[in-house]
């Protein structure tokens, strides 16, 4: 039998999760599938650093399609059942420049929308640990985090560099 | 049947989720979900009077009128409501209509009392629709 060595993300379990969740299928096949997934990718690189690129690649190229299906679910007014705003296309432009301007070793966030278009990128460890941001065509970001007993809000600027605030946000959610 | 009776603290009210992806893989429901649009109002239904069916069918019949999917519902105590600063009131219609009203408006303060929200509601399942798979505990 031969042994070999998998570059999997931080995340892989809680994509699994949400995979299986969102296509019905059962979590150790989609746990099954990405263990494939990058096991291919592992042989497309020669060395340990290709590796990393790659599997740091694939969390962006992930959040990156579930930001196009987002934008083709609520293209239209009304996507909720009720009286949404459709997502603007400039709206999917600020959210992906947004995207691939995060630290590739920075988790990935899981994409949503808001009843007002805007895109929303999630940072979710449970109920109180957890960080939102809304995103629409112009450069203010929304954002909003739980922090246990502490709370944070407010507005930052995007113009192509992800805020610092953020990112500070960010490792908080995960800190231990 | 119109309710326009005072909400009381102890009060349900579900908000009915129509959008898949506010509902996360652990069953919580996204702080999406609670964003007041159009605002300044939130529309959410009393549970009080209601049988279970019947409270599930106003949520069909929402779904219905779309059309849209009725994924589910995300139950709120109103005094997990109140302690926002934020008031319930009911309308004469649909039945046991009522809007959260109240909020701020600058749109991350909007999102901080969404997120707290979203942090207490309980999510119910459809019972109608095929049931997601069990998740397994996330690992240490």
């Amino acid at each position: 039998m031969k042994s070999v060595t998998v570059q999997l993300p931080d995340d892989v379990y809680s994509r699994a999760e949400r995979r299986a969740a969102e296509r019905g299928a059962t979590l150790s096949g989609e746990i099954v599938a990405l263990v494939q997934r990058f096991s291919q990718e592992d042989q497309a690189g020669d060395d340990m650093q290709e590796r990393d690129r790659l599997a740091a690649g694939s969390g962006l190229e992930f959040a990156l399609q579930e930001l196009a299906q987002v934008a083709q679910e609520c293209s239209s007014s009304g996507w909720d059942g009720r009286e949404a705003i459709a997502i603007k296309p400039g709206s999917v432009r600020s959210a992906s420049e947004f995207l691939k301007g995060l630290p590739p070793d920075q988790p990935v966030p899981t994409i949503g929308a808001e009843p007002d278009g805007h895109i929303t990128l999630e940072w979710h460890q449970d109920a109180r640990r957890t960080l939102s941001i809304s995103i629409a065509s112009g450069p203010e970001i929304h954002y909003a985090a739980l922090l246990g007993d502490r709370k944070a809000f407010g507005q930052e600027l995007f113009l192509g560099e992800v805020p610092q605030l953020i990112l500070e946000l960010i490792q908080k959610i995960y800190a231990q | 049947m119109e309710n326009l009776s005072p909400v009381a603290d102890e009060e349900l009210m579900a908000r009915f989720l129509l959008y898949n992806r506010w509902i996360r893989a652990d069953q919580s429901v996204r702080a999406d979900a609670f964003v007041p649009h159009p605002y300044p109002d939130l529309s959410v239904t009393r549970h009080i009077g209601l049988t279970p069916d019947e409270l599930w069918q106003l949520g069909i019949d929402v779904a219905g009128a779309r059309p849209a999917t009725l994924y589910g519902r995300a139950d709120l105590q109103a005094m997990s409501v109140r302690l926002h600063a934020l008031e319930i009131d009911p309308t004469a219609t649909p039945r046991n209509h009522a809007n959260i009203t109240g909020w701020p408006t600058e749109k991350s303060a909007q999102k901080s009392i969404a997120q707290e929200l979203a942090a207490v509601a309980i999510f119910v399942a459809n019972p109608t629709r095929k049931e997601t798979p069990p998740l397994l505990p996330r690992p240490a």
